[in-house]
């Protein structure tokens, strides 16, 4: 089984990416490509779903701080959700909560574009 | 504390990042064994993964032909974690720190490492000599603030 898989699926007009293993500078290059690929398509408006996310190191965030610029120019938004603990700190700590919008679950994050309650970053992880 | 949540753990593994996870969850299931939390042994974890990976990629350039020595010392105090190497030392007068304030204003990409270290750990501590070491200390009773 591969150290890290990303499945993509379009829901809402937004891209969602599903992560399933840990981002660290031996998986980056997996992540890194499906991010890309949303941004080839022109898919601007990406959820990230952390649900199966063990951790992410600091390659990955610099993953996140390279394509926040090309996705905010083009109208669209990077959200992520289903943090775990571990993956929450990290963000929290370094104050990326500020930067990426972060939700409880995926429901709430899609609910959120269709005009619904906004309860972006009360994220807490989830243990 | 028990008998149990004292002991030593050592690894020798290649300087290649195919490593650095096997590692990483050494780091995290001794700070479980140890008695620390689920969010602490995840942030010794994710300390753990940033100090490896600054060894292969810094320390010895990428090379994948040298090898690293991981330790782990459970003491009655404290979890202490040794990244043990004989590539080029990191400096302690080198280390700047990024201010996250300016970085996510300015938008910047890479150089987070080190920071995460420091902030997930209570100890962080370079040694210079024959072999160079990395040293990251977790105690009982933090420093720091633990969020849930």
């Amino acid at each position: 089984m591969a150290e890290l898989q990303v499945h993509a699926t379009q829901k809402d007009e937004a891209r969602i990416l599903y992560i399933d293993g840990f981002i660290n500078a031996h998986t980056v290059q997996e992540f890194e490509k499906s991010v890309q690929s949303a941004l080839e398509e022109k898919n601007f408006r990406i959820l990230i779903n952390c649900k199966d996310l063990q951790y992410i190191n600091s390659s990955g965030l610099g993953v996140l701080m390279g394509v926040i610029e090309e996705i905010q120019d083009n109208d669209g938004f990077l959200y992520l959700s289903n943090m775990n603990e571990t993956v929450f700190n990290i963000f929290d700590t370094l104050g990326f909560t500020h930067l990426f919008k972060v939700f409880d679950t995926e429901e709430e994050a899609i609910s959120s574009l269709q005009g619904g309650a906004d309860s972006g970053n009360s994220a807490q992880g989830e243990g | 504390m028990t008998d149990q949540q004292k002991g030593n753990i050592m690894v020798t593994f290649p300087s290649q990042n195919q490593y650095v996870h096997m590692i990483t969850m050494v780091a995290s299931n001794a700070a479980s064994i140890a008695g620390f939390d689920k969010s602490v042994a995840g942030k010794v974890a994710i300390a753990t993964d940033e100090a490896v990976t600054n060894v292969i990629k810094h320390a010895y350039g990428g090379k994948p032909n040298h090898t690293i020595t991981f330790k782990v010392e459970i003491t009655p105090e404290s979890l202490v974690i040794k990244i043990i190497h004989t590539g080029a030392a990191l400096s302690k007068k080198s280390i700047v720190l990024p201010d996250m304030k300016k970085y996510i204003e300015e938008r910047r990409r890479g150089g987070l490492g080190l920071l995460i270290m420091n902030q997930f750990m209570d100890e962080v501590d370079y040694q210079e000599g024959k072999q160079h070491c990395c040293q990251m200390t977790k105690y009982r009773k933090s420093t720091k603030t633990e969020q849930k």
